[in-house]
C-alpha cells in the first residue's frame, strides 16, 4: 500500500489506540476515543468493532472495550514491563517482550513462573534484546490453533 | 504462552494438568520472534498477515516444525 495514502477512520483509531498505550500504559476506552475523535462512545464502540475486524485487536465480549491490543493487555496479568516512564501489561510472555521490541525501548519485565508463580525478572536491552534472568517460554497450542480462542492461546 | 523457570518447573506444571508438551523457546529465541512479529504493528498502513505470510515469519526464524504450521489440517 502506498504510504502517502491518507489514513481511513479505521487505521487512524488503531494507530490512536497504540499511541495512547505507548503513552499511558493502557489501551484508551471508548470514552478516550469518543474525545479524541469527536463522537460519541457508541460511535467510538462501532470505531473498535471495524479494528477488531481488521484483527488489529481483541474487545471484552461483555463491554466492547479493548481487551487486548498485542502486545498490550488492557488487563493486569502475569507479565508487567516497566519502560522508564510508562509501565504496561503484556498479554503472555511472548508478548511481554514483545512489548520492549515493538516500541524500541530497554525495559524491566516482571513476570511469574507459570508453575510455582514466583516472581521472574528480566532486563530487555533495545538492542540487544534480554540480557539478565532466565526462563523459558512454552507454546501450549500449535500455531495454526492460536486464533481459534486467542484468550486461552 | 506461560514463563516458565526451567524444564523442571515447565514438566511438573505439565504433569499437573495432563497436558502435552507444545514447543519451547528460550528468552532469546522468542525475542526474535517477538520482533519479527510485532515490527509493524504501529505503523499506520499495518494489516494482518495472511497466515501464509505469518507461517513465512516463522520459518524464517527456523520454526518449521508442524506445530509452527498456519495453515492446513492438523
Amino acid at each position: 500500500m502506498n504510504a502517502f495514502q491518507p489514513l481511513d477512520q479505521v487505521d487512524a483509531a488503531r494507530v490512536f489506540v497504540y499511541s495512547h498505550t505507548a503513552d499511558d500504559g493502557l489501551p484508551p476506552s471508548s470514552a478516550t476515543i469518543a474525545d479524541h475523535f469527536g463522537c460519541t462512545a457508541a460511535d467510538a464502540l462501532e470505531l473498535l468493532k471495524a479494528v477488531a475486524a481488521r484483527k488489529a485487536l481483541t474487545l471484552d465480549p461483555a463491554t466492547g472495550e479493548i481487551w487486548m491490543a498485542p502486545p498490550f493487555s488492557a488487563r493486569r496479568t502475569a507479565f508487567q514491563v516497566h519502560g522508564d516512564r510508562t509501565s504496561w501489561w503484556a498479554n503472555c510472555s511472548w508478548d511481554m517482550l514483545g512489548i520492549p521490541a515493538t516500541l524500541g525501548v530497554s525495559a524491566r519485565i516482571e513476570a511469574h513462573c507459570g508453575c510455582c508463580d514466583e516472581p521472574m525478572h528480566i532486563a530487555v536491552d533495545a538492542q540487544r534484546g534480554p540480557v539478565s534472568g532466565d526462563g523459558l517460554v512454552h507454546f501450549l497450542v500449535p500455531a495454526r490453533q492460536w486464533y481459534r480462542d486467542i484468550g486461552f492461546t | 504462552m506461560l514463563l516458565f523457570r526451567s524444564e523442571e518447573h515447565l514438566n511438573r506444571w505439565l504433569l499437573r494438568r495432563r497436558s502435552q508438551r507444545g514447543a519451547v523457546l528460550t528468552l532469546d529465541a522468542t525475542w526474535e520472534l517477538a520482533k519479527a512479529w510485532y515490527v509493524d504493528r504501529r505503523l499506520p498502513h499495518w494489516r494482518a498477515r495472511h497466515p501464509a505470510e505469518s507461517e513465512g515469519v516463522l520459518r524464517a526464524l527456523g520454526l518449521e516444525s508442524d506445530f509452527w504450521a498456519m495453515q492446513g489440517a492438523p
